[in-house]
């Protein structure tokens, strides 16, 4: 039963990125909407609305980028997905069918093909349990990866090895290796089942910059040899398109641009993605000293209370009066002469006044709002 | 202003002695800002807080070096004119506000301490004058934030009142620690713009402590990268983005996704971890991690030394060595020009 570690890449028979006209996972009105308790009898007095009607396309092969500051509700999208959380309404459509209907047992079984990678190296291995036996618990919760411990134990050091560490260090604790080589050990146990899809939780963020490469690295590579979809999740803009075909910016809960990454690099639509591009700093001091920020400011809001209407509305240096009393969709977005931003035709944002080529981001908008009628 | 001559700080531990700091100078100018760029355990906290003298004795020593402020050496004076020079002189931003503001006490009352400690004025000129440092730093409502705790304020705001506590007494050296490591981007863009006004209003000098080198970038007028408690590359700061002389330098570099160029090119990695600073590699401390390295690394322990007018780094390869080996590795990676 030990499958070759690269069956899954000739099934899927796909290069990564390749845009197929099915998608692996598919989210639809995602929402997430925690009850705050409060008084004696811990009666529900709001929400705090942590998603708020995600709808996402992950296509077979690719890696899509989820970004957005901390509280915008990214994670809980991940756990959402993944069924970790149920969500308050909405569809998880994985493989074609809605997972939130699934029992059990359907539940396990469609586990086997989407895995998590963690934060935190340091909190999410089991610091009693030996290497092997962190990486093996996936095969033995599934039966696979061979029914005998011998068998097993081979398994993972074949696993350990395509994760770029030392084989013999099997019987090791988790305590014995440094940030870097636990977030691999942290990979080896997402791709032990030869998953389909794994969600990458912000996973080189609480690695030392010369890490960070290493596992980046590692993550295209094995998705090079395994045909894995990843959902890239992180707060770092450079990462992510480094890593991403598509990239999702998320807001309060919503998504306020999706676009693949030319598109969304390139042409930012949203003031928000907009403001997001230019705050962050670029290793070039020339090119520093030569960019124009747009600061924005105050706070993200409480998302237990966000703004009327357009919720980016309260930061943002282009809202009007409309903006407030009306929540903007999700609006395909292409150049004035109807050409596709990028050659692509999905470049949505959730903007009534998008940042179209040439205009000033600072400035109140003007006109009247962006193609709402055909939206 | 400030002189900093080869400081040592070690510290003494059951395992041997760690060398935290090994050997560090710098010079800093009334207005001028300082980067000081590396990873976790590169020394580059304790060398700040060094400067302020702030490392627990008895573990610390000193056993080399001066720390020169305004002609007067920091190292030999006494613990009662630290507490003049402290918050008056040099101020310290910490890098995580939750934890370097107290609790049970409101941001008004935290930031009047530091105003009269060093000045002799009244409480309610105090009060006073921690409102307007409030507002100075971009808090809306100061009138009424000044009483409020630190678990009032968001991030943003706490690491805002931190500024306007070190900035309070108007000091002549900012010593700033990852100031914007634990903030969104958003925010960070919003603190770093503040910093540079208030550095044009006051002609404050910063030593700003980062692991971010986009940060360096766009705010230091020269750089120091330090690797195992030792600088090994320093100058102005376009000499070392653009023509870093340190392997290291170079390697981080080329091993950060960059917004400008991400995705089009391959990430260099570093291989293998810093090491340990109680038992220091032979030869040079970067010679096991270092994509360059020669029989000759091995062996010495290469110092500091000039490699251009302002620009020193402390590495054996010859300019047109590194120039080479450097275009070799960039041309595998993609890299242009």
């Amino acid at each position: 039963m030990t499958e070759a570690p690269n069956g899954r890449a000739e099934a899927a028979g796909m290069p990564p990125g390749a845009p197929s006209g099915e998608y692996l996972l598919e989210t639809r009105g995602l929402k997430m909407h925690f009850p705050i308790k409060a008084g004696v009898f811990k009666r529900t007095v709001g929400h705090v609305k942590a998603v708020d009607g995600v709808d996402l396309q992950v296509r077979q092969g690719e890696t899509l980028g989820l970004v957005g500051e901390s509280g915008c509700g990214k994670s809980t999208l991940a756990r959402l997905i993944l069924r970790l959380l149920e969500p308050t309404d909405g569809e998880v459509i994985f493989g074609g069918e809605n997972i939130l209907r699934y029992d059990r047992k359907q539940m396990l079984r469609v586990r086997r093909d989407m895995q998590i990678i963690f934060q935190d190296p340091y909190a999410s291995l089991n610091p009693r349990m030996t290497v092997g036996n962190i990486i093996a618990e996936p095969l033995k919760t599934h039966g696979v990866g061979g029914s005998g411990a011998g068998e097993r134990k081979r398994r993972v050091q074949e696993l350990l090895e395509i994760v770029g560490l030392n084989p013999e260090h099997y019987n090791r604790y988790p305590h014995e290796f440094s940030g870097g080589q636990r977030q691999r050990i942290g990979v080896a146990r997402a791709v032990a089942l030869n998953p389909k899809l794994i969600i990458c939780d912000e996973p080189v963020s609480a690695l030392d910059v010369s890490i960070q490469a290493q596992v980046v690295n590692l993550l295209q590579d094995l998705q090079k040899e395994f045909g894995l979809t990843y959902v890239f999740i992180a707060h770092d803009l450079s990462v992510v398109k480094h890593i991403s075909d598509r990239v999702a910016v998320m807001y309060l809960g919503k998504i306020a641009e999706i676009s693949d990454r030319k598109g969304l690099y390139a042409e930012p639509r949203h003031p928000y993605t907009n403001a997001l591009l230019s705050a962050i700093p670029v290793p070039d001091p020339e090119k520093e000293r030569a960019r124009r920020r747009v600061v924005l400011a105050g706070d993200v809001p409480s998302p237990a209370n966000p703004p009327s209407g357009c919720v980016f509305h309260t930061r943002c240096p282009r809202a009007r009066e409309y903006c407030k009393q009306h929540v903007p969709p999700l609006i395909p977005q292409d150049k004035d002469d109807g050409a596709e931003i990028g050659g692509k035709p999905d470049h949505r944002a959730s903007c009534f006044f998008p940042v179209l080529e040439g205009q000033p981001i600072n400035q109140r908008a003007e006109g009247t709002p962006y193609r709402v009628s055909d939206a | 202003m400030l002189e900093v001559n080869n400081l040592k700080t070690h510290f003494k531990t059951q395992d041997g002695v760690v060398k935290a700091v090994d050997g560090v100078s710098f010079s800093l100018e009334p207005g001028e800002t300082l980067g000081i760029v590396g990873e976790s355990g590169s020394g580059k906290s304790v060398t700040a807080l060094s400067l302020m003298q702030l490392n627990p004795s008895p573990p610390v020593s000193y056993p080399e070096g001066e720390i020169l402020f305004e002609g007067q050496d920091l190292l030999k004076a006494s613990e009662g004119r630290m507490q003049k020079i402290r918050g008056n002189d040099i101020a310290m931003i910490f890098q995580d506000p939750m934890t370097s503001l107290n609790p049970v006490f409101t941001v008004g009352d935290q930031i009047m301490e530091a105003i009269r400690i060093h000045q002799q004025v009244s409480k309610g000129e105090a009060k006073k004058r921690a409102i307007q440092v409030l507002r100075d730093v971009g808090i809306a409502n100061p009138e009424r934030r000044v009483d409020e705790y630190p678990h009032q304020y968001s991030g943003g705001m706490r690491q805002r009142a931190m500024i306007a506590m070190g900035l309070s007494c108007n000091p002549k050296v900012l010593i700033a620690d990852e100031p914007t490591t634990a903030l969104d981007v958003t925010i960070q863009a919003q603190i770093l713009e503040l910093m540079v006004d208030l550095q044009e209003k006051y002609g404050t000098a910063i030593v700003m402590i980062t692991h971010d080198l986009g940060v360096v970038a766009q705010l230091a007028d020269k750089v120091m990268v330090m690797y195992a408690g030792r600088a090994v590359e320093q100058g102005p700061t376009d000499d070392v983005f653009y023509d870093p002389m340190m392997p290291y330098t170079w390697s981080l570099l080329r091993s950060i996704p960059r917004l400008d160029t991400a995705g089009e090119v391959r990430l260099l990695p570093i291989k293998g971890t810093p090491p340990s600073l109680i038992f220091l590699p032979e030869g040079c401390n970067f010679n096991p991690r270092c994509p360059f390295v020669k029989d000759e690394c091995l062996r010495i322990d290469p110092a500091l030394e000039r490699k251009k007018p302002g620009h020193s780094a402390a590495c054996i390869l010859s300019p047109e060595e590194l120039e080479n080996k450097k275009h070799r590795v960039d041309q595998e990676l993609g890299v242009e020009g």
